[in-house]
């Protein structure tokens, strides 16, 4: 393994050096002192700098495990700080407004949160050699790149608590089925007030693309089951122990671990579902932007997001990794469509007037399953 | 809550005792009593305006922007203001949170009463583990504690419920408990409020002139009624001041609720601010807006107090340590008592630990202990984090600085309103309590906004000042507890012998009230070990403590590991006081608080 990176990064040099000759702006490393191999000399800038501070709001100590794999190839320790979303996004302007340089390399599920950081001038611009095997539509070229795997929101069930021919029709059509009346008092649901996307995914079925199958009806159906109100947390947590035998609105990557655990829960991608990428950039005012750069040439490497994969038990993002994960044989699991999942939530100005504080989709989902938050 | 508050005394005939006798008319001595404030009150007033004053008026400039102060694009608006104070989309929120901690406060003093007057009336067996096993809560992150009893209580798959089904051979549906209902949210919400109804009041109680109950009870009055007609009205000001204090933090909770998955007909002002600052698009300005709208309730609440005080205290006799009360005699009585507190010691520690000890060797939560398959993986996880030392050294730093900082300022705070009073003391006492009148995360934003621009932003630096400020309302509030119980005129004998004032609070009073301090000391050893509101908003990379990452590892799920790191802070808990009771013989009981 350590010689086939070493390999790899040999490689990864050469393209570097091709990449450079061929793109006048900052792109990948160059050295015109030296003129030497640039992967190396950027190896010991970074080295030299000593460090790296990675802020993220992903699940932290699959943050941790995968940023110590740049450790281990390059001894340069990484400071990880994660945060919630946009407490991490309010965190970080805070900080840069105040040119407080702490951030070196900057990472946020949220894509409208890390386009304003580039409008605000908060990013650097940088194309990691191999930036192409991401996918383009995730990506803000030049600037961000979507280097850790997607998450995709699930419908799950506790399999010891529900029978074979019951998982047959949650894998069917799993909203229909959580609102059965044999599972009353059994479901948990998440509510849209814990995150835009579990709102989005609530809009899906009532209002948007899910409408014409599902609409308004089948939530009320769902809610005529009397579900326990949870966030996501607390509610995998209440779907493991048995509290609730089905479960709307968890993220896949928070069900992974349990499942590689041997916890009794399986899950399944309704349609229409959300999902998304977090995107991950270099901080212009970055303390370490050396180690920073080298940092991206690393995570878009195809053993760095091996790891990830590995670490997370998310899809691999990488178009040159193969998805070799356990869970792609099992009979219960089927990846989602990438090309069906509605990622577009965050620029849908129907679904963003209706969910914000004035619109009046909460307003209505509140009232539908008899919530007051 | 606030300082003039006297436990320990006795409104009524001094009856012969050697006391000194106040006569306070309300308001009007004080008034005349007008003089230049002392050194020591202006240092006091300069650290709390650092400390307090600008976090808080950081909240207040905070509400009324367009953005987060600080942000480019930000400017004058009172949007945030009148969303907030007009718009009426938070009066149900507002009621119903003030209603909830009214509740909650009012049924922890009720227990916390009674508990304290058995603990320090009755010969009650083994009263001292029952002591500790009513404080044992506060060592528990409550939402630690609600997490614990989800596992525990819940209707389909609580371990209660699921264990005594098979071994009771009962129905698959059968709920025996059930936690995820309107008592069971208080019965959660109670076992962390009831301990601090229970040390005010039992400091209290133990510090009574006792003459008083002897009095009615050689004048033939029964237990019960010198209890109600005599204890109870003596205690007045302990009771109203431990009934605000809870309802002040009982405005804050939001995660009992939120976790025991209760639907309540309103969302509370918590979990409103907690909304506008972690939900896209986070809004701070909504937050600190309603962050004011809690501070000036609460405002009125430390002013009604303080009045109610003043009122109970028309003729007051303050006198110096007097003897232990005599005990109740209640033969058969003592050991229901008894009974009644192992109960509660089973529910609000035993069981709670256990569960928790239980979810940090199982790698997700099997509730049914037949299946229960354990391993240390958890524990090897938490162990082998890179950041683990830099926490536990973050934990160790807030551990000991907060509180020493805490009492020593508190100590000042105490001394100004108590002995000195006039005005600036007023002001004093109304500063020294704000903190706890400004949910945690916002004042912890106040402090963010107020340091973003120096060079101790992101260290453990920052995170201390936060706390220190925080727990200012609980030092003051110790210390004046204690400072009130000292016969003033053993000062003033140092001061006639030609000390400073300086030298007379580090040779008088400082030694007088080193047990009270002590004590406050591992209180508050306690509180900054556990904090994590604050912390959370503060900490960078490296100046995150243990309490962050169980926070954390809450938050992705990860509840084994967040057992562990509870359990880990569980036992620094412990071996702080334990060092505090061995090596600075300060105990961690009501006796000096």
């Amino acid at each position: 393994m350590n010689n086939f990176r070493k390999v790899a990064t040999l490689a990864l040099g050469a393209a570097v050096l091709w990449a450079a000759a061929g793109c006048a702006a900052d792109t990948a490393p160059t050295d015109q002192k030296t003129g030497s191999d640039p992967m190396a000399a950027l190896i010991a800038a970074a080295k030299a700098e000593g460090e790296l501070t990675f802020y993220g709001d992903a699940n932290e100590t699959s943050l941790q495990k995968w940023t110590q794999g740049f450790t281990d190839e390059y001894g340069i320790p990484v400071n990880v700080l994660r945060m919630p979303g946009s407490e991490l996004a309010q965190r970080f302007q805070q900080e840069q407004a105040a040119g407080q340089a702490q951030a070196d390399i900057f990472s946020i599920a949220d894509r409208v949160s890390m386009e304003k950081m580039v409008t605000a001038g908060y990013i650097t611009e940088y194309t990691p050699a191999d930036a192409g095997n991401y996918p383009a539509e995730q990506s803000k070229a030049g600037y961000y790149y979507p280097l850790q795997n997607g998450y995709f929101q699930t419908i799950a069930y506790n399999t010891s608590k529900v029978s074979a021919e019951d998982i047959a029709k949650i894998q069917a059509d799993p909203l229909k089925a959580a609102a059965d009346p044999k599972f009353k008092g059994k479901v948990g649901v998440n509510m849209p007030q814990s995150s835009q996307q579990i709102a989005a995914l609530y809009y899906g079925w009532s209002e948007g693309d899910g409408a014409g199958t599902y609409g308004w009806d089948a939530l009320k159906a769902v809610a005529a089951n009397k579900p326990l109100i949870q966030s996501s947390a607390t509610l995998v947590q209440s779907l493991v122990q048995g509290e609730v035998s089905i479960a709307v609105g968890i993220t896949d990557s928070l069900e992974f671990s349990y499942v590689a655990q041997g916890a009794p829960i399986q899950f399944v991608y309704p349609a229409p579902t959300v999902g998304g990428y977090f995107s991950d950039a270099i901080v212009k005012s970055a303390p370490h932007p050396n180690a920073a750069k080298l940092f991206m040439e690393w995570a878009t490497s195809v053993e760095a997001n091996q790891l990830y994969t590995q670490i997370t038990g998310t899809a691999p993002v990488n178009s040159k990794v193969k998805d070799e994960r356990d869970i792609m044989s099992q009979d219960w699991y089927t990846a989602p469509d990438t090309a069906k999942v509605w990622f577009d939530f965050i620029n849908d100005d129907a679904f963003l007037k209706a969910s914000d504080a004035k619109g009046d989709f909460l307003k209505k989902w509140n009232g539908v399953f008899g919530y007051n938050g | 809550m606030t300082l003039l508050d006297r436990p320990g005394v006795a409104p009524g005939e001094p009856g012969g005792s050697a006391t000194e006798i106040v006569a306070l008319p309300p308001g009007g001595a004080r008034r005349t009593r007008l003089r230049a404030p002392s050194a020591l009150a202006i240092v006091i007033l300069l650290l709390l305006l650092g400390l307090v004053a600008g976090p808080v008026l950081m909240v207040f400039v905070g509400a009324v922007q367009s953005e987060a102060p600080g942000l480019p694009n930000n400017h004058f608006s009172w949007d945030a203001v009148f969303r907030v104070y007009f718009s009426g989309d938070f009066y149900g929120s507002l009621l119903g949170t003030l209603g909830m901690a009214i509740a909650t406060a009012a049924l922890s003093v009720v227990f916390g009463g009674i508990a304290a007057w058995f603990l320090t009336r009755v010969a009650v067996p083994l009263r001292r583990l029952w002591e500790f096993g009513l404080i044992l809560p506060l060592f528990l992150s409550p939402f630690v504690g609600a997490l614990a009893w989800l596992l525990l209580a819940a209707p389909n798959s609580g371990i209660i419920n699921v264990n005594l089904r098979w071994m009771l051979g009962l129905d698959d549906d059968t709920v025996l408990v059930n936690i995820m209902t309107l008592p069971g949210v208080v019965f959660v919400m109670l076992l962390f409020y009831v301990p601090y109804a229970y040390l005010f009041i039992s400091s209290a109680l133990r510090n009574m002139d006792p003459s008083l109950e002897e009095a009615s009870s050689m004048n033939g009055r029964g237990t019960f009624a010198t209890a109600m007609r005599v204890t109870l009205p003596m205690m007045r000001p302990a009771i109203v001041a431990s009934f605000f204090f809870v309802a002040v933090l009982a405005t804050g909770v939001f995660v009992i609720p939120a976790v025991l998955g209760l639907n309540t007909s309103f969302s509370p002002l918590a979990v409103e601010v907690y909304r506008a600052m972690t939900v896209f698009p986070s809004n701070p300005p909504t937050a600190a807006a309603l962050g004011t709208l809690l501070f000036w309730f609460t405002l009125v609440g430390v002013y009604l107090y303080r009045r109610s005080v003043r009122n109970a205290n028309r003729y007051v006799t303050l006198s110096a340590r007097a003897t232990r009360p005599r005990a109740v005699a209640l033969p058969v009585g003592r050991w229901v008592a008894a009974a009644f507190f192992a109960v509660y010691a089973l529910l609000a520690a035993v069981l709670p630990y256990l569960t928790l000890i239980l979810m940090s060797l199982t790698p997700f939560a099997i509730t049914d202990l037949r299946n229960i398959k354990l391993s240390l993986s958890g524990i090897t996880q938490v162990w082998t984090r890179p950041d683990v030392a830099t926490a536990f050294g973050n934990t160790l730093v807030l551990g000991i600085v907060v509180p020493t900082v805490v009492v020593l300022i508190g100590l000042g705070v105490a001394y100004v309103v108590v002995r000195e009073r006039g005005r600036l003391g007023a002001l004093i006492d109304y500063l020294g309590t704000f903190p706890i009148a400004v949910p945690g995360i916002v004042f912890a934003t106040g402090v963010l906004w107020l340091y973003v621009r120096t060079p101790v932003y992101a260290t453990v630096f920052v995170v201390t000042i936060a706390l220190i400020g925080a727990y200012m309302p609980h030092g003051a509030r110790f210390a004046s507890a204690g400072l009130i119980q000292i016969d003033r005129s053993l000062e003033e004998a140092a001061r006639m012998n030609g000390a400073s004032k300086l030298r007379m609070l580090f040779t008088v009073t400082f030694p007088l009230l080193r047990p009270s301090l002590l004590s406050a000391w591992t209180l508050l050893f306690v509180f900054a070990t556990r904090e994590v509101n604050e912390a959370v908003i503060l900490s960078g990379p490296k100046s995150r403590p243990l309490s962050v990452l169980a926070w954390n590892y809450v938050e992705q799920g990860s509840l084994q590991q967040a057992a562990v790191v509870g359990l880990f802070l569980t036992v620094v808990m412990a071996v702080g006081i334990l060092f505090a009771r061995v090596v600075l013989r300060a105990k961690l009981d009501s006796s000096n608080l």
